[in-house]
């Protein structure tokens, strides 16, 4: 099967970005897991895990595949969307100071200091260790495989790319983790949340009218509009949360 | 157990972090497409509304949240 990469780029980038920051967010925990309980229970956690979400795209990628292409475009595209927004909204409220940013040193922290205090493992296995990287490598890899399953079955012949992407993050990371043997603080979170925020609201918005079978002005090419369209909208946004913060809370009168 | 609580809530949290603008977003899609289908003839208009609803539902949402006491 030959890849249109020039239709497909976008969305293979759009899902290394989102997969990148679920991926950065679980290998704080698994590195955590792994300094303070040993290594080979932080990656029999990871790797039963991965097992698990691995059956998960296997039965429901070929499952959707059998929908009519319009009607999961119209679920997918919607789902896609609030996802997309809600991250969007959590980026712009981040960037304007309403709430605060993520901090992967501090989340790192945080989880070594609980890891400590949960007692030594009782035989051969740990198994608070082994619960504590499955868990947040099947919370974060839930993402990861919905962003994909979506992202991918969204057009024809994208789910393969949109693969590729997520894969390229997985691998990017883990060298990452390998190499600096602690959490990604550097990486701009928030930035490519926001990023990735943006593309996901394009693709979703996209989605639901080819699911609705709008005409689109330009075809593809609505989704560079969509993208510009959201980006702008987040960009303003900012100052103007951050202008109503500093003014203080909203007086409600009745 | 525990785990798969913890697990199902997160797929909900996927989707929906305030449940007011989750809402909207879902109405809006459910007005276009009444709309698209009951109304509206095909025009590029129904796809710029169906863009034009989310970015007015993300700024209200936003400025909202912003303007709320802490």
């Amino acid at each position: 099967m030959t890849i249109d990469w020039m239709h497909a780029w976008p969305t293979a980038l759009a899902a290394f970005l989102a997969s990148a920051v679920e991926f950065v967010e679980a290998l704080t925990v698994v590195l955590a897991v792994g300094a303070v309980r040993g290594w080979r229970s932080a990656l029999t956690g990871t790797a039963a895990a991965l097992v698990v979400l691995l059956a998960v795209v296997l039965l429901f990628g070929p499952l959707l595949t059998r929908i009519p292409l319009e009607d999961v475009q119209l679920v997918v595209g919607g789902l896609l969307l609030l996802f997309g927004l809600r991250w969007l909204r959590k980026a712009v409220l981040r960037a304007a100071g309403v709430i605060p940013l993520h901090d992967e040193a501090a989340a790192y922290a945080r989880e070594t200091g609980s890891l400590r205090t949960a007692g030594p493992p009782s035989g051969s296995w740990d198994a608070v260790a082994i619960a504590t990287a499955f868990k947040i490598t099947m919370l974060e890899g839930l993402e990861v495989v919905f962003i994909v399953v979506a992202v991918g079955t969204g057009g024809v012949g994208l789910l393969v790319p949109v693969a590729i992407g997520a894969a390229a993050a997985l691998l990017a990371v883990v060298a990452l983790g390998l190499v600096l043997h602690r959490p990604l603080s550097m990486v701009p979170e928030n930035t490519l949340k926001f990023s990735v925020g943006v593309l996901l609201a394009a693709f979703g918005t996209f989605w639901v009218g080819e699911g609705l079978l709008l005409a689109w002005p330009g075809g593809d090419w609505s989704i560079l509009g969509l993208t510009i369209g959201y980006l702008l909208v987040g960009a303003l946004a900012v100052p103007l949360c951050r202008r109503r913060a500093s003014a203080g809370p909203t007086l409600i009168l009745r | 157990m525990d785990t798969l609580k913890t697990i199902l809530r997160e797929l909900v949290g996927l989707f929906v972090d305030d449940v007011g603008f989750a809402a909207a977003i879902v109405g809006w899609i459910i007005l276009a497409w009444l709309l698209s289908s009951l109304v509206l003839p095909p025009s590029p208009w129904g796809a710029i509304l169906l863009f034009a609803g989310p970015g007015a539902i993300l700024l209200e949402s936003t400025l909202r949240r912003a303007g709320a006491p802490r």
